[in-house]
C-alpha cells in the first residue's frame, strides 16, 4: 500500500474512531440541560426558598432521570443565587437508568415513575425518604401522598411526585375521524399498522382487563386471574399485531405521528399536543370511555448513591413548593402535585382535574394500574412477572 | 607471524561472527520487546473492557435472584430456564434467519465492491474505499433516524414514488418492518463486509486476471474462479464479521422494527432493563456468544469445505 494510501486509511480509522465516540449522545451528560417540554416566564426567588439554601450552597447536584422532571429551567435562578450546578443525565432508556445507579454511579437525585417506581423500589435503586424533612409535603394532594406506588413493602415512603397527568391517548383528529371509544377498538382491522404503544404490559393489560370487566379499574393493583390473564394476552396479542412500531418515549411518539407514520399512541401525555404544535401539527387526545385514561406521575427520588443527601431533601422540598411547583405543572403541561399550586398554575396545568386526587384514596383515572408484585399477589391473582413474561410471549408470538 | 596471522584470523573470524551473533540476538530480543510493548496497551484495554466485565458477565449467569439483587452463587437454573424458554427458541430461530439473510446480502454487495474496487477502478480505490467508509461517520443512531426519513410514510421514497404517480398512497411498511431493519444493517454492515474482501484482494496480483482474460475468460468467470477462491479468507471473516454483528444487535429493531420484528437481543435488553433478572439476561447473553461461536465456527469450516 502506498504512502498516500496509509495516510487515508490512518485518517479514515481516526474519523471512524471519532464517529463511534460521538454515538453515546442518549447518555450524554449536561450542565442545567435544555427541558423537554416548552417553557414559561423566568422563576422567581422566595424569601422561604432563600433560607433553605445553605445545605446546597455550591454543590453540584447529579440528576438522573427524564428531560425537563429536574426543575432545569424552574429553579434555574435559585441555582443562580446559590452557585449550584445541576448535571442531568438521561441514559436513553430505563433499563439502562437502573443498570447505572445499580453499577454505583453517583447521583443525587433520580426520577422516579409510577409505572417503574414499584419494581426501582424493591430493586433498592432509592433510599427511604423522610417526609418530615420535606416542608412541602403536607401540602401535596392526599391521593398522591397516600398513593401506595410511592411506597416500598416496607410502607415507607421512596418517591416524591412533582407531576402527574390522566393519560389520555393521544391521535391526530386529520387522520382520525371517529376516535376509538374502546381499547378493543384497536383489534380491527382498520386499525392496522396505525397506532404505536408503549413496550410495558402495564396499562395495555390493565385497560383490557376493565374492558372486559375483569377488574372494575378501582383502587391500586389490577387483580385478574390466571384464566382472565389468558383472555386478555390473546386480546392484547391482536392489538400488538395491528400496532404499528413500539414508542421510545412520548417525544418519539409525537415525532411518529408528526412524520405521518401513525395516526394515534396509546398510552400518550397532553404535552405531546404543545410539542407537535411547535413543528406545525395538530394533535388531539381523548379517553377510552370504560377504563378512561392510565394516571400517571413523575417524581423525584434519592437514589442509594447519592452523594449529597441533605441538598437532595432541599431540591425536591423546593420541587414541590407553591411557586416552582406551578411552574412545573406548566412547563410540563402535567397536573401540580401541590394544592396551592394548582391555585397560581397556569393554563397548562389547569386542563387536569384536580378532584381525582384531593381524597385519599386515588379515583378511577389515577391509579397505579400494575398487578400485584411477586410476594404481593393474594392467591390466584397473577403478578407483575405473570404480566411481564405474557408479555414477552406475545411480543415473540406477535 | 604465520601464526600469529592465523590466531589473529579466526580469532578476528570467531570475533566476527560471536558479535554479529549477539547483535543480531539483542536486535531480535528488542524487536520483540518492542512488539510485546506495542501490544501491551491494546491488550490492557481489551482485558479490562472487555475480558473483566465478561468474566464478571459470565460470573453472574450463575448467580441466585434474591429480591432483584443477583448474589454470588453456583446455580445452572438460569441456563435452564434459558434454555427450555420457548421464546428464546423462537426469537432465536428469527435472529438466526434475520442474520443468514443479511449476511448474504451483504456479501453479496461487498464482493463486487471490493472486486471493483481492487481490479476496476485501482488508481482511485484508496478514494473510493475512503467513500465507503464514509458511510460510518454519521454515528449509528443518527443513522437510524436517517433512515426514519427515508423509509417513512413522508420520507424521500414514498413521496418520489407518489411523485412519480407510481403509488397513491405511501407505502406503510416501509418502515416499522424487517425491511426497514435490514436496510438500516446492511447499510451498517457492508463496510465491515467489504473490509476483510478488500484486504485479502490484495494479495491477488492482477496479471493473474489478466492472465485469465487473455486466456478468454470473461470478467465475471475470472473472478469467480480466481479471485474468490484467492480471497476466500476474507470473504470467511466478513461473514464472521457480518453474522456476528447481527446476532447481537437489539437497537435497530428496537428504532426502525415494528412489534414483530424483535430478535433475541430485545430478550437481553427485558432481563436487564424491565424484569430486573440479571443472572437470566447474563445466562442468555453467555448462551449467544457461545452459540455464535459455534454458528461462526460452523459457517467458516463449510465455506473452507466448499471451496476446497
Amino acid at each position: 500500500m502506498s504512502i498516500r494510501g496509509r495516510v487515508l486509511v490512518t485518517l479514515a480509522a481516526l474519523a471512524l474512531v471519532v464517529a463511534a465516540c460521538g454515538e453515546d449522545e442518549p447518555a450524554a451528560t449536561t450542565a442545567a440541560a435544555t427541558t423537554a417540554a416548552p417553557t414559561t416566564a423566568a422563576p422567581t426567588t422566595t424569601e422561604a426558598m432563600a433560607e433553605a439554601m445553605s445545605a446546597c450552597e455550591g454543590a453540584t447536584l447529579s440528576f438522573i432521570g427524564l428531560d425537563g422532571e429536574a426543575g432545569e429551567t424552574e429553579l434555574q435562578a435559585w441555582r443562580d443565587e446559590n452557585g449550584v450546578a445541576l448535571e442531568t443525565n438521561w441514559p436513553g432508556s430505563w433499563p439502562q437508568f437502573v443498570a447505572a445507579i445499580k453499577v454505583g454511579d453517583v447521583y443525587d437525585l433520580a426520577t422516579i415513575a409510577y409505572h417503574v417506581g414499584p419494581r426501582h423500589i424493591e430493586a433498592g435503586l432509592f433510599q427511604p425518604i423522610d417526609t418530615s424533612r420535606l416542608e412541602n409535603w403536607d401540602k401535596m394532594f392526599p391521593g398522591l401522598r397516600e398513593n401506595s406506588s410511592l411506597r416500598g413493602a416496607d410502607g415507607q415512603v421512596y418517591g416524591v411526585p412533582i407531576a402527574w397527568g390522566d393519560g389520555p391517548y393521544i391521535y391526530h383528529p386529520g387522520r382520525v375521524a371517529n376516535p376509538p371509544q374502546s381499547i378493543t377498538e384497536l383489534m380491527e382491522p382498520e386499525w392496522e399498522g396505525r397506532f404505536t404503544i408503549f413496550d410495558s404490559p402495564t396499562l395495555v393489560f390493565s385497560m383490557l382487563a376493565i374492558a372486559n370487566g375483569f377488574d372494575d379499574g378501582v383502587g391500586d393493583r389490577t387483580n385478574i386471574d390466571a384464566d382472565q390473564l389468558e383472555v386478555v394476552k390473546e386480546q392484547a396479542l391482536q392489538i400488538l399485531r395491528n400496532a404499528s412500531a413500539f414508542a421510545n418515549g412520548y417525544r418519539d411518539a409525537t415525532d411518529i405521528m408528526v412524520a405521518g407514520d401513525s395516526d394515534l399512541n396509546v398510552n400518550g401525555w397532553e404535552a405531546m399536543l404543545t410539542w407537535a404544535e411547535e413543528q406545525g401539527e395538530t394533535l388531539d387526545f381523548a379517553f377510552f370511555e370504560e377504563s378512561g385514561g392510565g394516571g400517571w406521575w413523575d417524581g423525584l427520588a434519592i437514589p442509594v448513591t447519592a452523594d449529597d443527601v441533605d441538598c437532595a431533601y432541599e431540591y425536591i422540598d423546593l420541587m414541590i413548593s407553591d411557586e416552582i411547583n406551578a411552574q412545573v405543572g406548566e412547563n410540563l403541561v402535567s397536573g401540580v402535585v401541590n394544592s396551592n399550586s394548582a391555585e397560581i398554575a397556569g393554563p397548562g396545568a389547569q386542563i387536569y382535574d384536580y378532584d381525582l386526587v384531593r381524597t385519599d384514596t386515588s379515583a378511577v383515572s389515577f391509579r397505579n394500574a400494575q398487578p400485584p408484585e411477586d410476594d404481593e399477589a393474594p392467591e390466584g391473582i397473577t403478578s407483575i412477572s405473570d404480566w411481564l413474561d405474557a408479555w414477552e410471549e406475545i411480543k415473540a408470538e406477535a | 607471524m604465520t601464526e600469529s596471522l592465523s590466531r589473529r584470523g579466526p580469532r578476528r573470524k570467531r570475533s566476527r561472527r560471536g558479535t554479529s551473533g549477539e547483535v543480531l540476538v539483542a536486535i531480535d530480543r528488542r524487536r520483540k520487546v518492542a512488539a510485546w510493548l506495542q501490544l501491551l496497551p491494546g491488550s490492557a484495554y481489551f482485558t479490562l473492557l472487555f475480558l473483566v466485565p465478561l468474566a464478571g458477565l459470565a460470573a453472574m449467569s450463575f448467580f441466585r435472584l434474591v429480591d432483584f439483587d443477583p448474589v454470588p452463587a453456583f446455580v445452572l437454573s438460569n441456563y435452564a430456564e434459558v434454555l427450555t424458554t420457548s421464546i428464546h427458541v423462537r426469537l432465536g430461530l428469527r435472529t438466526i434467519q434475520v442474520a443468514g439473510i443479511l449476511t448474504v446480502i451483504v456479501l453479496l454487495v461487498s464482493f463486487p465492491c471490493a472486486y471493483v474496487l481492487n481490479f476496476v477502478f485501482r488508481a482511485k480505490r484508496q478514494l473510493l474505499y475512503f467513500l465507503i467508509l464514509v458511510s460510518l461517520f454519521g454515528g449509528y443512531i443518527v443513522r437510524i433516524y436517517a433512515w426514519r426519513s427515508i423509509l417513512g410514510r413522508q420520507g424521500v421514497i414514498n413521496q418520489t414514488l407518489i411523485g412519480m404517480g407510481i403509488i397513491e398512497e405511501p407505502i406503510r411498511y416501509l418502515l416499522n418492518s424487517m425491511f426497514a431493519v435490514g436496510a438500516s444493517l446492511v447499510n451498517f454492515l457492508i463496510p465491515l463486509g467489504v473490509l476483510p474482501i478488500y484486504a485479502a484482494m490484495q494479495n491477488v496480483s492482477p496479471h493473474v486476471i489478466e492472465a485469465a482474460r487473455d486466456l478468454g475468460a470473461s470478467r465475471i468467470r475470472a473472478a469467480r474462479q480466481i479471485v474468490l477462491p484467492l480471497s476466500m479468507r476474507g470473504v470467511r471473516a466478513a461473514t464472521a464479521f457480518v453474522f456476528i454483528a447481527t446476532l447481537g444487535e437489539w437497537v435497530t429493531p428496537r428504532l426502525l422494527g415494528g412489534t414483530k420484528d424483535l430478535l433475541i437481543g430485545n430478550r437481553i435488553e427485558f432481563y436487564f432493563g424491565q424484569s430486573l433478572e440479571w443472572p437470566q439476561g447474563a445466562a442468555l447473553a453467555m448462551t449467544l456468544m457461545v452459540a455464535m461461536g459455534v454458528f461462526a465456527y460452523i459457517i467458516i469450516s463449510l465455506m473452507k469445505r466448499l471451496t476446497r
